[in-house]
């Protein structure tokens, strides 16, 4: 790795360490799954409607890069940058090969592959194993691990998608007959949200903010 | 032995300096950062970083802007196309030089 790579791959792991884009994703992701369930389980016309806005809300997070990106950067103003410093934020995400378009591994900045697609994986894998009790395990198991070993030299190497599935597939058999894709999802996203909590409560912990001012730096007029 | 060095004597010294080099690296590397970010990333103190800062700008390697995230202020530095064509050729230079050094 050359020198450009190495602090490129710095700053771009630094989006990620006050935990904010965890705790987001996770909050919409729990969101998102609670929507599906409630929707399928309960068939009361208002809590389908609840369900449809959270799922809804879900993928507009997911899906407009846009969006999220300025909820996190409203929310890093606030947080990240007086305390640490601001830099560029990741590239998108621009898949340079098949195995990382599945993934999203050449970018941790874009969460619709790291949260949608270990599930699209996920999903059908329980209808064709669910007969027999390990088929679904060691299916899950195997995906989780090819997932994580076909991303291992991303810049911030999560094992994010790995524990997803393989809460889901906790979850798939802790609750019988649960839908499986939302049950899933809102554990996944419970998981990524109180890992973004922890990460941004030791952030906030580790970086008091200075009281030193903010303009240390001065600058002719051009 | 005479052309090595040359080659030395001709090496950028405003890029040379260690605490000058890693800025621009990190630069070179993160695209855009702030004040706080380089000072961090850096370990220097306010003074210092200003005083290299300055240097490069100067030098026209770093361009230096006020810019506003939301309510915060914030001193972005990037580095310019001589900066990085200046870089990109003490590299080389440097790469030249160890290069044939450890051949020996």
């Amino acid at each position: 790795m050359d020198a450009k790579e190495f602090f490129g791959r710095r700053a771009a792991a630094y989006w990620f360490m006050d935990g904010l884009p965890e705790l987001l994703f996770g909050v919409a992701m729990a969101l998102g799954g609670g929507g599906m369930v409630l929707t399928r389980l309960l068939h009361v016309r208002w809590i389908g409607f609840v369900g449809l806005g959270a799922t809804l809300l879900y993928w507009v997070l997911i899906c407009s890069e846009g969006v999220s990106r300025a909820i996190l950067d409203w929310l890093k103003q606030r947080v990240t940058y007086p305390r640490t410093g601001y830099v560029t934020p990741p590239a998108r995400f621009q898949p340079d090969a098949p195995i990382k378009l599945l993934d999203a591994g050449s970018n941790v900045s874009h969460f619709l592959q790291h949260t949608i697609v270990p599930f699209l994986v996920a999903a059908p894998l329980p209808e064709v194993m669910m007969q027999s009790r390990w088929g679904a395990a060691v299916g899950l198991a195997t995906t989780a691990a090819w997932l994580y070993w076909a991303n291992r030299g991303e810049e911030h190497p999560y094992s994010i998608r790995s524990v997803l599935v393989l809460a889901g597939l906790g979850l798939a058999y802790a609750i019988s007959g649960a839908p499986f894709m939302g049950a899933s999802m809102m554990l996944g996203g419970f998981w990524l949200a109180g890992r973004g909590g922890y990460a941004l409560a030791r952030y906030l912990k580790t970086h008091p903010r200075s009281q030193d001012g903010e303009d240390p730096m001065p600058v002719r007029a051009s | 032995m005479k052309d090595r060095i040359k080659e030395l004597a001709d090496l950028d010294r405003l890029i040379h300096e260690p605490a000058r080099l890693m800025i621009v690296m990190i630069l070179e590397g993160a695209g855009e950062a702030d004040f706080l970010y380089l000072q961090r990333e850096c370990g220097l103190t306010q003074g210092n970083l200003s005083s290299h800062l300055a240097k490069l700008e100067e030098a026209g390697y770093v361009e230096i802007q006020k810019a506003f995230k939301g309510k915060y202020p914030l001193t972005i530095c990037k580095l310019t196309e001589r900066g990085r064509a200046a870089f990109a050729g003490y590299s080389q230079r440097m790469i030249g030089v160890l290069g044939n050094r450890r051949r020996k």
